[in-house]
């Protein structure tokens, strides 16, 4: 009954177009998926679970709600002692990071500095802030920790970030149309979507977008696309456009203008090392993110299949729409967890340092049911995902039925 | 959430730093974080205070004697302060009244009975140690004395509402020896008073000290007749009383009967909302604190769906409980999870509107 795509009772049934606001008083956003390029067309048959009843199903929707309901009971001291452990981690290297940059001279130092400052970054965002801004830790009532005030080292604002990541990624996963998380409006990832001449340059595309990740991630929930092609809510978009560029203009000013100024002696050093810092973990991040959804054997679906989905047919999709990269903690950690995206996909608000050992259930039940359970290690999902990245460049050689209609 | 600053300390901080165009060098928190490593007590703006003793009063009440930072700016007899400890990983908070008058060694005491459903007075009472490090709040309250203490008081308390009475009668004992107390306090039976030793030994070092224990367990609940009686007696004496809410009415009702009432400073425990939270059909009252709107919400249906048919829009997205769009502040009350039947009875915890329903009454930050 929590599901929105089938529950009465809620007033997105009533009015459907709320769904796609944060606030209700919000105008109603066309469609984005016409100027994606991205009309689905009907589901492939590799990856099916249509082998499920609709009683499995449910059985499966159970079991999945008991498993999340043993490790909220279970979250405590374990669990605030992990994230703390890791601020601490992120804070000492950032400082370590930055010292080396302002007051070393030697290019080891430089190294050195640009490696711990990285890894700073990267912990901040992927295990601390994107988890955090999910809400895992709302539970422990610590103000630093609170998903809803928490602001993270990037030019992506916070809360547009709740937006479109929390709410649309997470609820409309791999639904075309819906999940702009697909190809982020730039590169076809799924056979599903139409091709476009500007695909042939997506190896590259892709570079530039893996470089200059940050900047992606924080104007997607403005959709520039969209407002450029003269579609969305005008006033919408100059609130996003607002917000964006005074969070940017900050994240500028501190690596670029106030780190250099505070060693002035060595100020091109560290606007270069921040520079540097800041690259690492654009394409670090980026090449996590792409790992999750896009190798080969995830899934899309269409508007659709989605309709009246239950509790279970929505884990489902979660599970088909997913994969993971295999590895040690401590590159677990450095993916935000984002390597268990699966369990971060069925659980997105459980502590992220949680899902090794959900995951341990989470094949066990795949396994019962035959449902696949997408996983390889990292050089084998990155690689798969660039394959597809160079095939899909190029027209589909058997264009989806629906398509050849069109 | 609200954090207890010492006002004075922070304002000068926070004045100084809180430019987000300094962010990282400005960052309080990790600042505190670093101070905290080598002190816990330590800090720039929350008053933290260390557990120095602990005294066991009755079976189930217990005190512990705190030595707090620098940032406490000491209270007077009678006042309450919002404590926050953190218990396994979880943020709690309570408002306990200080059972200490205030001291020349800048300690104070809290006296906290067990209750069954609450982790803070559980914990107090079972687990807490020496070394333990508590936040506190700024103290506050009316419950104090005159400045001038007069030279005839009353004062009436009930079980664990003795606290803030216990740090009157202390304070008096060393500023006032000279005022007259006469000092009812109910307790189910002998080994249920709290400070019983103290009291025995004041009342007989006190020769103004008017000491009466009414056992309820032996002789019933103080009656109406009692009451009456004791107002009488009280006249237009000033009148401290604090108890369960049950027993504070009866007292209230007994002056107003005297035509008294306006001689009665009293001092209200926050009670434990209902225990196992609500009928779970039951339609609840809900106030929206920032919009000032209240409404009643059915039991069974998610609270965002009812604060938007009392046409509030709050924020929300997926309304299946992933998104957190919808999270709001629980000032209050005790709400189920709709997916697990997990209970939240704490205040100030963060709720997910939509996968929320109210089984008591509740205030929510909206």
């Amino acid at each position: 009954m929590l599901n929105p795509m089938q529950n009465p009772e809620t007033s997105s049934r009533e009015n459907p177009a709320r769904k796609f606001s944060t606030r209700a008083k919000k105008k109603p956003r066309p469609s984005p998926g016409k100027s994606l390029a991205t009309i689905p067309v009907q589901a492939p048959t590799a990856n099916s679970v249509s082998h499920l009843t609709r009683e499995q199903i449910d059985a499966i929707g159970r079991e999945l709600d008991a498993l999340r309901a043993r490790v909220v009971a279970d979250l405590g001291d374990r669990d605030a002692r992990h994230i703390r452990g890791v601020v601490s981690v992120a804070r000492s290297a950032a400082i370590a990071g930055r010292t080396l940059l302002m007051f070393g001279f030697t290019p080891v130092s430089f190294g050195l500095g640009v490696i711990a400052l990285s890894t700073a970054k990267i912990l901040e965002n992927m295990e601390i802030g994107h988890n955090v801004m999910h809400g895992q830790y709302d539970w422990m009532n610590d103000p630093t920790l609170d998903s809803r005030t928490y602001e993270w080292d990037n030019v992506c604002d916070a809360s547009q970030w709740r937006h479109y990541h929390n709410y649309e990624h997470h609820t409309f996963t791999n639904v075309l149309g819906k999940d702009r998380d697909v190809g982020y409006g730039l590169i076809r990832v799924s056979e599903q979507q139409y091709w476009h001449p500007r695909h042939l340059f997506q190896p590259f595309s892709n570079v530039l977008l893996a470089l200059l990740f940050q900047w992606g991630v924080g104007v997607h929930d403005m959709d520039p696309v969209r407002h450029l092609a003269g579609g969305g809510d005008a006033e919408e978009f100059g609130r996003k456009w607002k917000q964006f560029k005074s969070k940017a203009a900050r994240q500028l000013f501190k690596d670029y203008v106030l780190f250099p100024l505070l060693a002035p002696w060595n100020a091109p050093r560290v606007f270069l090392g921040n520079l540097a810092a800041n690259t690492v973990r654009n394409v670090w991040t980026n090449v996590v993110i792409f790992c999750g959804h896009f190798p080969d054997g995830t899934r899309v679906f269409t508007e659709q299949e989605v309709a009246g989905e239950t509790r279970g047919d929505w884990y489902l999709r979660q599970m088909l729409g997913s994969a993971n990269i295999e590895g040690g903690s401590w590159f677990h950690v450095m993916t935000g967890h984002l390597s268990h995206q699966i369990e971060h996909h069925l659980f997105p608000d459980i502590p992220a340092h949680r899902y090794p050992e959900i995951a341990v259930r989470v094949k066990a039940l795949c396994e019962t049911y035959a449902i696949p359970y997408n996983t390889g290690s990292f050089w084998q999902q990155y690689g798969s995902v660039l394959g597809r990245i160079v095939r899909l460049a190029l027209p589909s050689q058997e264009p989806p039925p629906a398509a050849k209609m069109a | 959430m609200l954090t207890p600053i010492a006002p004075r300390v922070a304002g000068r901080v926070e004045g100084l730093l809180s430019s987000r165009w300094l962010s990282p060098l400005n960052d309080l928190e990790a600042i505190e974080d670093l101070i905290g490593r080598f002190d816990a007590t330590w800090s720039l703006t929350r008053i933290k205070a260390r557990v120095v003793a602990a005294i066991h009063e009755t079976a189930d009440v217990r005190t512990l004697i705190l030595r707090p930072n620098r940032l406490w700016p000491g209270h007077a007899a009678g006042q309450h302060v919002l404590v926050e400890a953190e218990l396994d990983g979880r943020r709690v908070r309570r408002t306990f009244s200080v059972s200490s008058p205030p001291r020349a060694d800048g300690t104070l005491s809290i006296t906290v009975k067990r209750r069954p459903a609450g982790k803070l007075s559980v914990w107090w009472n079972e687990r807490a140690s020496a070394g333990d490090v508590l936040t506190l709040g700024v103290p506050a309250g009316d419950f104090v004395l005159p400045a001038q203490p007069p030279r005839q008081i009353v004062m009436l308390s009930a079980g664990s509402g003795i606290t803030p009475v216990m740090a009157l009668l202390r304070d008096l004992g060393e500023r006032a020896p000279a005022t007259r107390v006469l000092f009812v306090h109910c307790a189910h039976s002998r080994d249920d008073v709290i400070f019983r030793d103290e009291l025995e030994q004041m009342a007989a070092r006190r020769p103004r000290l008017d000491l009466r224990l009414h056992l309820t367990g032996t002789h019933g609940r103080l009656d109406a007749a009692a009451l009456s009686d004791l107002a009488r007696t009280a006249g237009r004496d000033l009148t401290f009383v604090c108890g369960p809410a049950g027993f504070m009415e009866a007292v209230r009702a007994a002056w107003r009967e005297a035509g008294n009432e306006d001689r009665l400073v009293s001092e209200r425990f926050g009670l434990p909302a209902s225990i196992a939270g609500g009928d779970a059909s039951a339609p609840q009252s809900v106030r929206a604190e920032r919009s000032g709107i209240s409404f009643v919400a059915g039991g069974g249906k998610p609270l965002l769906a009812e604060a938007e048919a009392a046409s509030l829009t709050p924020a929300y997205g997926c309304r299946m409980g992933i998104c957190h769009t919808c999270a709001c502040r629980k000032a209050s009350g005790i709400v189920e999870d709709l997916r697990t039947g997990h209970l939240s009875d704490e205040p100030g915890e963060i709720i997910q509107l939509c996968v929320s329903a109210a089984r008591s009454p509740l205030t929510l930050d909206l």
